[in-house]
């Protein structure tokens, strides 16, 4: 008897054991490994750390060459001292890897669609989805032709070894928390990883796209009314580059096509770009700065994250000393500056995905016609392992174009993201960060492939420039704004626009640069392209720097904070004029009326305005909005509102079409005011009605910061300082090019992505209110003052 | 019953830096085994030691960051967390240190009795 109660004990002991030491999926709720989890020894405790007890340590390694120091001062900033560009890129690797490893990880699994090996079958669709897109396509095309330049290849292959010797040498104790939450553990880093950065990258910056959505509407209004409410150009911006422009870079042949929809095109499964992505960017000649050389001002707008998609570094070898931040996985600096210049970029936002649609030869789906023939598609077999079920297979069919990303509506994907580059673009922010003058700085980036961005430049011998630098196809006049027909290759991109004539300027009379996503281009520019532009912040910019003189540091930093809003100031006061006044309480009329057009933190009118200018334009727009339920549409600009307030207030766009009345302008001021003041949520304060917070990368509340309402947050889409409620300035940075360059950053989070250490999102309130870091250039490891801890690598024979 | 909670404490601690976090289940099955115990006795021996082990061990371990994550992560108070954590320790440990004793060395009094 005893002895049978010992074995039953004996054999619940061990299924205890074996319950604690895996992961369960009971009716939906993931359980952790508890076991593995809390255990003292290895468990999720091992990942405490103190603001201060670090311990310095050696390595080696067969990969260097000679000695690295790495020096950590007291915001956890890695220096790394190197003596050639090789070393100080495995440093670069290992230091991103002892502070972000999980984060690397999952970033690439989200290009490489494998997310549902960790987190089961509930992201499996978001798998299939990222596969269909080709991403992985991408990444293998890229590191072809990566490899085809063996010398500089190198650098990325040492960058990999960094990461590599770190996560060889990492225990199941040390592994990054999230690992012990989720029960998996840490891959290889290749090559291939790095180019699965760049195309998630890709996906969120040249990853716009509304062809469907603009052949629905042109279907449903027809060209008149289509070519009124979704004008491709607005006469007030402010673009990028305001001309003269290279010619034409070839005499265009074949045509731009628009498919024939025979139905309205409802997509199941094609990914869109978030909204909020953005970035202001500006650079002023010496002589509008009270320093006499020049400043440059840079803060990218992306969907804030813990831990934060940058990682502040900085770099020193014998030939240059570089500082700013990394985008994780890829080598170099992305933002920064060294010892003479400063660079940084923001997002073009060109279409640059263009839906094909495909006319098939057989029922199968095995050929299609292209060019009067019949062709065979190439099948990629995805095999996507999901946890708990073994692997799925997904066949996705190639064509001429791409991938079919959308079988219900046989539409084949042509995105820049898929080619081979030619040249060395992962070579960018590496040899960018070692240039010394804007000569170097332009050859070096040159072979910037996509996602195309707005390169900005200022060097301490006073020159500034920009660059539209990536990337851009050779497209017909409308072409790829629809979907098109995919039968000819005459309807297909026409090459890539040379780099020289790519909208630059260097040195304007003017005395600055500047971008912030709108327009590159003004009409006048003979390549024609469309895209996703903003149409405020650019003019804003332009605004203030365009009088400016004497400008300091202090002066920039107020400027990546403003919050004045110019769609505000271009349409409240029209409709306020318009408003029946005996028809709505004084408080609100006085309240928007007093308006500074600040989207401050604590302003009420702010809100308000939103509201009633949303519920406006939703008036207004019946046209599109009416059907927007059952049909996939495009929204209205709130440009092309503004220009209609401002130029045709008898326009008949302010009839609403399902009523016998013919409403008028004024009819329809009042009707959004009384939408507006039914709503019960405008009387909070702005930031009140944000509900601000900074997920973490997997959405987990307790490792996420949601501010509460004593950390009020300002800011608006359409303001320079553009925090919505998780997207908004990821990074700013602002350097004075004096001889000795002074600078300033900041980045909402903390270097660390260990959610268990106190630099985890040590930063972010300093973020909020406004303050920077300053950014100090160091030549020795002995500069710094305040060191947390060291590391030194030396070679290993 | 001393030189049992002693064996099993050091035992567990020096094994388990070394060893995968439920190495303290043979531990406490070997310990037990071989110690003449009573059941009860057995399974108190080896929650208690390890509970003990683990508590002590979060706190030598956590700066105190920690157990506010996993508080929220499990949805109690983070004081808690510490205790929750050591007494799944130790019911594991008892689960052997009961089962080890039932199929070892028979204490005297069971024996003659």
């Amino acid at each position: 008897m005893r002895r049978v109660a010992g074995i039953l004990f004996l054999i619940i002991g061990i299924g205890l054991v074996y319950f604690l030491n895996n992961s369960w999926n009971i009716k939906d709720t993931p359980l952790p490994p508890f076991g593995k989890l809390l255990n003292p020894f290895s468990g999720i405790w091992q990942n405490s750390e103190s603001a201060t007890d670090f311990e310095s340590y050696n390595l080696k390694s067969i990969h260097v060459k000679e000695n690295i120091k790495v020096v950590f001062d007291d915001r956890m900033v890695p220096h790394i001292y190197a003596q050639n560009l090789q070393d100080a890129l495995f440093a670069q690797g290992y230091v991103e890897a002892y502070h972000r490893l999980f984060q690397m990880d999952i970033s690439t699994r989200s290009p490489d669609g494998k997310l549902s090996e960790i987190f089961g079958e509930n992201l499996l669709n978001y798998d299939k989805t990222q596969r269909r897109l080709g991403l992985g396509y991408a990444a293998d095309n890229a590191i072809k032709g990566w490899a085809k330049h063996p010398e500089e290849f190198k650098n990325i292959q040492s960058y990999v070894q960094g990461v590599n010797h770190y996560i060889h040498n990492l225990s199941q104790k040390d592994f990054p928390l999230e690992y012990k939450l989720l029960d998996f553990e840490p891959s290889e880093w290749s090559v291939r990883h790095s180019a699965l950065l760049l195309k998630a990258m890709t996906q969120t910056l040249a990853g716009y796209e509304e062809d469907v959505e603009m052949s629905n509407a042109l279907k449903l209004l027809g060209p008149e009314d289509f070519k009124a409410i979704y004008p491709e150009y607005n006469p007030k911006d402010n673009p990028v580059i305001q001309g003269p422009y290279a010619a034409l870079s070839q005499e265009m042949t074949g045509k731009s096509s628009l498919a024939k929809l025979e139905y309205f095109l409802n997509p199941t499964n094609r990914p869109k770009s978030p909204e909020g992505i953005g970035s202001n960017n500006w650079a002023v000649s010496g002589s509008k700065t009270k320093t006499g050389k020049p400043l440059l001002a840079n803060d990218p707008h992306l969907g804030l994250s813990l831990p934060s998609v940058w990682y502040e570094i900085a770099i020193t070898t014998p030939e240059f000393s570089a500082r700013g931040v990394t985008l994780l996985g890829m080598p170099g600096i992305m933002i920064g500056f060294n010892q003479n210049i400063a660079w940084g970029e923001t997002n073009v936002g060109h279409d640059m995905m263009d839906y094909y649609k495909i006319k098939w030869a057989n029922s199968e789906k095995m050929q299609y016609y292209f060019d009067g023939k019949t062709k065979d598609v190439d099948l990629r077999i995805e095999s996507i392992k999901v946890k708990g079920q073994g692997t799925v297979k997904d066949t996705v069919r190639y064509t001429a174009w791409g991938p079919i990303v959308d079988d219900k509506n046989s539409l084949a994907l042509r995105w820049i993201a898929h080619d081979e580059a030619p040249g060395k673009e992962f070579m960018t922010f590496v040899s960018g960060m070692t240039s010394n003058n804007y000569d170097e700085y332009l050859a070096n980036t040159s072979e910037f492939y996509a996602p195309a961005q707005n390169f900005v430049y200022a060097d301490n011998s006073g020159e500034i420039g920009l660059r539209v630098n990536g990337s851009i196809p050779i497209k017909n006049q409308g072409q790829g704004r629809l979907t098109s027909d995919g039968d000819s290759s005459i309807f297909g991109w026409k090459g890539i626009v040379p780099r020289d004539h790519n909208p630059q300027e260097r040195n304007p009379t003017k005395g600055y640069v500047t971008s912030a996503n709108q327009w590159s281009t003004t009409p006048e520019y003979p390549n024609y392209y469309n895209g996703s532009f903003e149409p405020f912040r650019g003019r804003m910019i332009n605004r203030i720097l365009r009088d400016a003189k004497g400008l300091t540091i202090e002066e920039m930093q107020e400027m990546q904070q403003s919050t004045y809003s110019i769609e505000a100031e271009e349409s409240l006061p029209h409709i306020l004029a318009a408003l029946d006044s005996s028809m709505f309480s004084l408080p609100e009329i006085d309240l928007l009326q007093s308006w500074d057009y600040n989207y401050t933190a604590d302003s009420k009118a702010a809100l308000l305005y939103n509201v009633l200018f949303k519920n406006f334009q939703k008036a207004l727009w019946d046209e599109v909005y009416n059907h927007m339920d059952s049909i996939a549409l495009p929204l209205p600009d709130s440009w092309v509102t503004i220009l209609l307030l401002e130029e045709n207030k008898e326009s008949n766009y302010f009839d609403i079409l399902s009523t016998p009345e013919k409403e008028t302008f004024s009819d329809i001021c009042n009707l959004a005011m009384s939408m507006t003041l039914k709503d019960s949520t405008i009387h909070h304060t702005w930031s009140e009605s944000k509900n601000a917070s900074i997920p973490h990368l997997i959405r987990l509340p307790a490792f996420s910061h949601t501010f509460t309402e004593n950390e009020p947050i300002s800011g608006h889409k359409y303001v320079l300082n553009a925090m919505q409620s998780t997207f908004g300035p990821s990074w700013r940075m602002v350097v004075s090019l004096e001889d000795n360059p002074t600078a300033y950053g900041i980045y909402p989070g903390g270097q660390s992505g260990n959610p268990a250490s106190p630099f985890y999102k040590n930063m972010i309130d300093k973020w909020r209110t406004g303050a920077y870091d300053k950014l100090e250039l160091s030549r020795s490891a002995e500069d710094i003052k305040n060191v947390l801890f060291k590391i030194e690598i030396n070679h290993e024979d | 019953m001393k030189i049992s909670i002693v064996a099993i404490v050091l035992l567990s601690i020096l094994a388990s830096f070394f060893l995968p976090w439920w190495v303290i289940a043979p531990i406490c099955f070997v310990v037990t085994y071989l110690a003449k115990l009573k059941p009860i006795q057995a399974f108190l021996i080896s929650f208690i030691s390890i509970f003990i082990v683990w508590i002590c061990a979060i706190y030598y371990f956590d700066y105190g960051s920690v157990q506010p994550l996993v508080g929220e992560l499990l949805g109690i108070p983070s004081k808690l967390t510490s205790i929750v954590a050591a007494v799944i320790g130790g019911l594991m440990a008892g689960v052997f240190g009961l089962s080890g004793s039932l199929l070892g060395k028979k204490p005297k009094r069971f024996v003659n009795g």
